[in-house]
């Protein structure tokens, strides 16, 4: 059987850095996976790695069978990997409204392309993005903006979601709310990796989820088995 | 960008060359050949701008392509026997292939070495153009009087003629750069504008893009340098491929003006022209001033004079 996306003994290195060795997770359609990690674990490599921004030393990414090692960021897109990247990455000079239409642009879609991510369905999705749709990018608040991201990422019609840090700088309760819509997407088919620090709420809203140490998977498995202690230890390498 | 606003901007395009158009009817050659030089400064500038404005490719060896054009021009008439006329658009194509090993070989260097090696490349052609065999060598060749007639055979009517050719030709390339925007990549290009990291990230194929803007920089390019040549009436390296006029003062205009806005090298060229009838007699200090003010905007209002003027109309309208 072919994984949705699979990183396949992936390794990574900055120069003579080794940030990423041997890393080897899939994703599943209609699932969502937790990349946890410290602050300089490798999670943002990883992504890195995935959507072609940093070309890995060995190992392969295979997406749908297809293999998209040191592939373009732009084909990456194009193939159905969209990213939410960290830092949310809103453009100033576009509107709410041309941030997110960029994300159909840059995966070559149009209006009539069949696609099933509109505008209406976005606004549907985060009704306040209507509301400021003429604003500019970077006068909403940091949890709206994220939700301009994530819909700037579904504007490409992805299959799979790679989520960087999405909850880094947000309220709790506009954490809740980003995750529960993630839920409802995931629930229609998409597949989505969140990368993040904060450990307890990506082992809460995930089925699956990897610890990264030192560039390495430290530890993986079902979110709903995880032991906190062996997830503490993976995640400092050492007790608590 | 809202399709309003690109009518808008469409509106006054056509509206603003109308007038132009009509003028060479009612002002003198002078007038024009001063017009004539304000056309050429805009579109040099828009193609300046459109690299380094929205595609952060940052030249200052684009004179290269102003100096090959005239050079392919001449040879093109001169030479090969071609119309002028035809000759004209095939510098077009000429300028994009010409385009196309330059930036292959550019391209593997960044920011501060792209910018000196596009100077030296540029420095290099300068330096082969005084070598080929029937272009005059160093010191150039003129323009037979036959083809320089073709243009019209009273000065009247050649200023008319290279006038309107100017503008028709600034006019397109402005025309092109608002289509750009206005197009599927348009958002693109503002977002590299904004973060090219940033853009990349989210799928903007940059590599593309830039591609695109110096294929598009370099065709209009030679096409605006043989046009220049006609002004001039004569080629030769130092005054074809001039880096003040070709790229110094270009760089002066944009940054003045505000980068990454198309309506910034025309007022750019409006103030540098300004100040060139009222300075240029008092020599270095001409100089002096211009690359203060330069100075004086990237400190003050990196947006130029365009940022300026979108500041104090916001001020009103809030007021009002």
């Amino acid at each position: 059987m072919t994984n949705l996306l699979q990183v396949c003994d992936l390794t990574l290195h900055y120069g003579k850095f080794l940030a990423l060795k041997d890393i080897n997770i899939h994703i599943e359609a209609g699932e969502i996976v937790a990349v946890i990690g410290a602050n300089g674990a490798g999670k943002s490599s990883l992504i890195k790695a995935i959507t072609g921004l940093a070309p890995p030393s060995s190992g392969s990414v295979l997406f749908e069978g297809k293999n998209l090692t040191n592939s373009q960021t732009s084909s990456v897109v194009r193939a159905g990997i969209a990213v939410v990247p960290e830092g949310r990455r809103i453009f100033p000079s576009l509107s709410v409204e041309e941030n997110i239409l960029m994300g159909r642009d840059v995966a070559g879609l149009t209006d009539n392309s069949g696609s099933p991510w509109t505008l209406e369905r976005i606004y549907d999705l985060f009704p306040v993005l209507e509301e400021k749709r003429k604003l500019s990018g970077t006068q909403l608040s940091g949890g709206q903006q994220q939700m301009i991201a994530i819909s700037r990422a579904l504007m490409t019609n992805p299959r799979v979601l790679l989520c960087d840090e999405i909850s880094l700088g947000l309220a709790p309760t506009i954490i809740n709310q980003l995750y529960d819509q993630l839920r409802l997407l995931v629930k229609e088919g998409l597949a989505v990796l969140i990368v993040e620090q904060a450990m307890r709420t990506a082992l809460s809203v995930s089925s699956r989820y990897y610890c990264m140490l030192e560039g390495q998977i430290s530890l993986s498995g079902l979110s709903s088995d995880a032991d906190e202690e062996a997830v503490i230890r993976a995640y400092f390498g050492r007790s608590v | 960008m809202e399709r309003n606003h690109f009518l808008i901007q469409l509106f006054f395009l056509l509206v603003v060359a109308g007038v132009f158009g009509v003028l060479p009817l009612f002002v003198d050659n002078g007038t024009m050949r001063f017009l004539t030089d304000f056309f050429l400064l805009i579109g040099i500038a828009q193609l300046w701008n459109l690299l380094a404005g929205f595609g952060g490719i940052v030249s200052i060896g684009q004179h290269l392509f102003l100096g090959a054009g005239a050079y392919a021009f001449f040879a093109m008439t001169s030479i090969l026997g071609i119309h002028p006329y035809v000759s004209l658009p095939l510098a077009i194509p000429f300028g994009a292939a010409l385009a196309v090993p330059v930036y292959a070989i550019l391209s593997r260097l960044k920011l501060a070495y792209f910018a000196i090696g596009s100077w030296v490349l540029a420095e290099v052609m300068l330096l082969l153009a005084g070598k080929i065999p029937g272009f005059g060598g160093g010191s150039g060749v003129s323009l037979s009087p036959s083809i320089v007639k073709t243009f019209g055979t009273s000065i009247g009517d050649r200023m008319s003629n290279i006038y309107w050719l100017a503008l028709g030709i600034t006019v397109f390339i402005i025309l092109l750069i608002i289509i750009l925007l206005q197009s599927r990549h348009g958002l693109a290009l503002k977002a590299m504008r904004d973060n090219e990291t940033a853009a990349m990230a989210v799928g903007v194929n940059t590599v593309f893009v830039k591609v695109l803007l110096f294929l598009i920089s370099g065709a209009f390019l030679s096409l605006l340098g043989a046009v220049g040549t006609l002004l001039r009436l004569r080629i030769s390296p130092a005054a074809s491929f001039n880096i003040t006029d070709g790229t110094i003062f270009i760089i002066f205009i944009v940054v003045v003006g505000g980068i990454g806005r198309v309506i910034g090298p025309v007022l750019g060229a409006i103030i540098f022209l300004v100040l060139r009838e009222t300075l240029s007699a008092y020599g270095p200090i001409y100089m002096i001033i211009l690359g203060g003010l330069a100075i004086a905007t990237m400190l003050i209002e990196p947006k130029g004079a365009a940022g300026l003027f979108g500041r104090i109309s916001k001020k009103i309208r809030n007021a009002g």
